[in-house]
């Protein structure tokens, strides 16, 4: 290739809409973030097995000398274990890694539970005028009004926490989900007042077609940097719910001794809402077995949120040039 | 190059076509009214042993029988439940008050000014620095937050001040003043992290009005500027803000009230799920008596800010004058 087919490539490359999405991605730090923390997250959670250290659930020896010192579980952060273990001599990096995958799909779950319902319930009000609007729109508002973790937690302890993940994606994707009604709502009216929307109703395309071609297209740029903002609330639910002692998993009934943290639950699977069960107290005694698991849910929820706001401030720019 | 089989070919594959299509033709209708039927018939099988299986199986009839019938007997006896509950949703409410309404004044108090310097000031480096705090501030968990906070009491202001402020153990029920200031600083992490990005946005958008560039250009004083034009703009916003915020520290009250044994709103309703506040007192009338005190202060808060707003904001007051 001589050296103006070279040039010629390099300019078609610069044209190109890999080139602007890489230019774009460059110049925003916000989306280079979050995007970074959150393969991290995902790597760890699809390939447990090839970045965990040791197997989460293989225990460590009963006594060990570390700094000096001979000591008992759970072991502090240092160059053998380098977030610690839990009582029973299990390395927690390990644990986080397995844990992240159980986390991350209850978390998108129920995330995607309340896109839909919300979505769904906000394409039915903009298409149904008159009492099914109204009476959408109203559902939408009183369940704007009902705190997401006392419900998820009344209906957990009500059935049962041993119930799986099931109760769980249903007992927190039930509430919270109103912002995207109104979203979904305020998005579509204001589509179909679009000038493309009339002519496509001129040219008499069917509802199907008019919400693939014309509908979804302006309405998902609006969606999925919320969407990403959606997963983080997810997530903090999650790890409110595990913090009070309510995880997937629970071999039993939560008691009010457990609930003020004066026990250790068995954990059964890794889940990070799980590793924070009952530590409350143990903040003064064995940090790592509180910090790190938050930290955890911390840096994923930092992550998504940086990503949710990079996703808006990119979109925002590829709609004002385009505008 | 034509060999002379193509003709023969291309009819064969007319033929072909053509017969499929009166296959398609006679056959479609048929089909698609036995998957109508198909559908129809699985609908009943579905609906039918799903009603078996909750009425039989399970004595979900009864349940919803007992539910609302103690619901009308709460209903029917509201004042004698009150009387019985009384006591305790009264005193929960006033702990919850007090914490909640120092959060939001101390949001306020920081908040506000940290914003507005951070606003009018957009380049400084404070500036930006404090805007990626109020970001993290905002996204951060609130157990997370509650356990930094109660970590750096016990740690590092009980050594050096020699004054206990988190009291942990069940029996320091007792109203000690000493324990609001933690419990009262976690919930205000949220409220300042609110008001300063609230603040700041609306500050640099009134700083790049025109009639503050009309302003500075008449050569008025910088101070007379901020508080004569800019700050006047300002306010009305961190006033609308103070719903949202009260919404952010209800939302964290029950992990943050568990965490610091407060027993407050939150921490109450939690246990309130988990057992009976005293015996023969049915825990859903506490649970209820407890959601609708808080739910009653959001609802007061809001009107009285809406009042606040109305009387105070020249333009609304102009506004309702002209009407």
């Amino acid at each position: 290739m001589n050296s103006a087919e070279t040039l010629a490539g390099g300019a078609a490359f610069r044209r190109s809409p890999s080139w602007r999405l890489l230019r774009r991605t460059a110049g925003n730090p916000t989306l280079i973030l979050g995007t970074a923390i959150l393969l991290a997250v995902l790597a760890a959670a699809l390939t447990p097995s090839a970045v965990a250290p040791r197997n989460p659930e293989a225990r460590g020896p009963a006594m060990q000398e570390i700094g000096g010192q001979w000591m008992a579980p759970p072991y502090p952060p240092g160059p053998i274990y380098p977030l610690g273990t839990d009582p029973q001599a299990r390395d927690l990096l390990s644990r986080l890694i397995y844990g992240a995958r159980t986390t991350f799909v209850i978390a998108l779950a129920v995330a995607l539970f309340r896109i839909v319902l919300g979505v769904g319930l906000g394409w039915v009000a903009a298409y149904y005028p008159g009492n099914v609007r109204r009476n959408a729109l109203l559902l939408a508002s009183v369940s704007a009004t009902i705190p997401s973790l006392l419900f998820a937690y009344l209906v957990i302890v009500t059935v049962g926490p041993t119930r799986g993940p099931i109760l769980f994606i249903l007992a927190m994707g039930l509430t919270g989900w109103a912002p995207w009604t109104q979203l979904a709502y305020s998005g579509i009216q204001r589509i179909r007042s679009e000038e493309y929307m009339l002519a496509s109703q001129a040219i008499g395309s069917t509802r199907w077609s008019q919400a693939r071609y014309y509908l979804l297209p302006n309405l998902l740029p609006a969606l999925i940097p919320v969407a990403a903002a959606e997963a983080a609330a997810s997530l903090l639910l999650l790890a409110e719910l595990g913090f009070l002692g309510i995880f997937l998993g629970a071999t039993r009934q939560v008691t009010m001794s457990s609930l003020l943290g004066g026990e250790q639950p068995i954990l059964v699977l890794p889940e990070w809402g799980a590793m924070l069960a009952g530590t409350r107290l143990e903040i003064f005694n064995w940090w790592w077995l509180t910090v790190m698991p938050a930290l955890a849910f911390a840096l994923a929820i930092f992550g998504l949120h940086l990503l949710g706001d990079g996703l808006r401030e990119a979109l925002e720019i590829d709609q004002g040039r385009r505008g | 190059m034509d060999d002379g089989s193509s003709g023969p070919s291309i009819a064969r594959a007319r033929r072909l076509r053509a017969s499929a299509q009166a296959w398609a033709h006679a056959w479609l209708p048929v089909l698609r009214r036995g998957g109508q039927v198909l559908l129809s018939l699985l609908t009943v099988i579905f609906a039918a042993s799903l009603c078996s299986f909750i009425t039989i199986n399970q004595p979900i009839l009864r349940v919803i029988y007992d539910g609302v019938a103690s619901f009308l007997d709460f209903l029917i006896h509201l004042g004698s439940f009150w009387s019985d509950v009384e006591d305790l949703v009264i005193s929960a409410y006033w702990h919850s008050l007090l914490v909640l309404a120092l959060g939001i004044g101390v949001g306020l108090l920081l908040g506000v000014p940290i914003g507005f310097a951070a606003g009018i000031k957009p380049h400084w480096l404070a500036s930006k620095l404090l805007r990626f705090l109020s970001y993290i501030g905002t996204t951060a968990p609130s157990f997370l937050v509650a356990l930094f906070v109660m970590i750096f009491f016990v740690l590092y202001v009980l050594p050096l001040t020699g004054v206990r402020f988190i009291l942990l153990s069940s029996q320091s029920e007792a109203f000690d003043p000493r324990r609001l200031i933690p419990i009262a600083l976690t919930l205000a992490v949220r409220p300042v992290a609110y008001f300063t990005s609230a603040v700041a946005a609306a500050s640099r958008d009134a700083s790049s009005r025109d009639y503050v560039r009309t302003a500075r250009s008449k050569g008025l004083g910088e101070r007379l500027v901020v508080f004569r034009h800019i700050w006047p703009n300002v306010w009305p916003v961190a006033l609308d803000g103070i719903p949202a915020a009260l919404l952010f520290s209800i939302s964290s009250l029950p992990i943050v009230e568990f965490v610091f044994n407060w027993p407050g709103v939150g921490q109450q309703l939690l246990f309130g799920i988990v057992a009976r506040p005293r015996p023969g007192i049915p825990a859903a009338a506490y649970v209820s008596f407890l959601l609708a005190s808080i739910g009653i202060t959001y609802v007061l808060v809001g009107l009285a800010v809406d009042y606040l707003r109305a009387r105070a904001d020249p333009r609304q007051a102009a506004r309702r004058r002209d009407e």
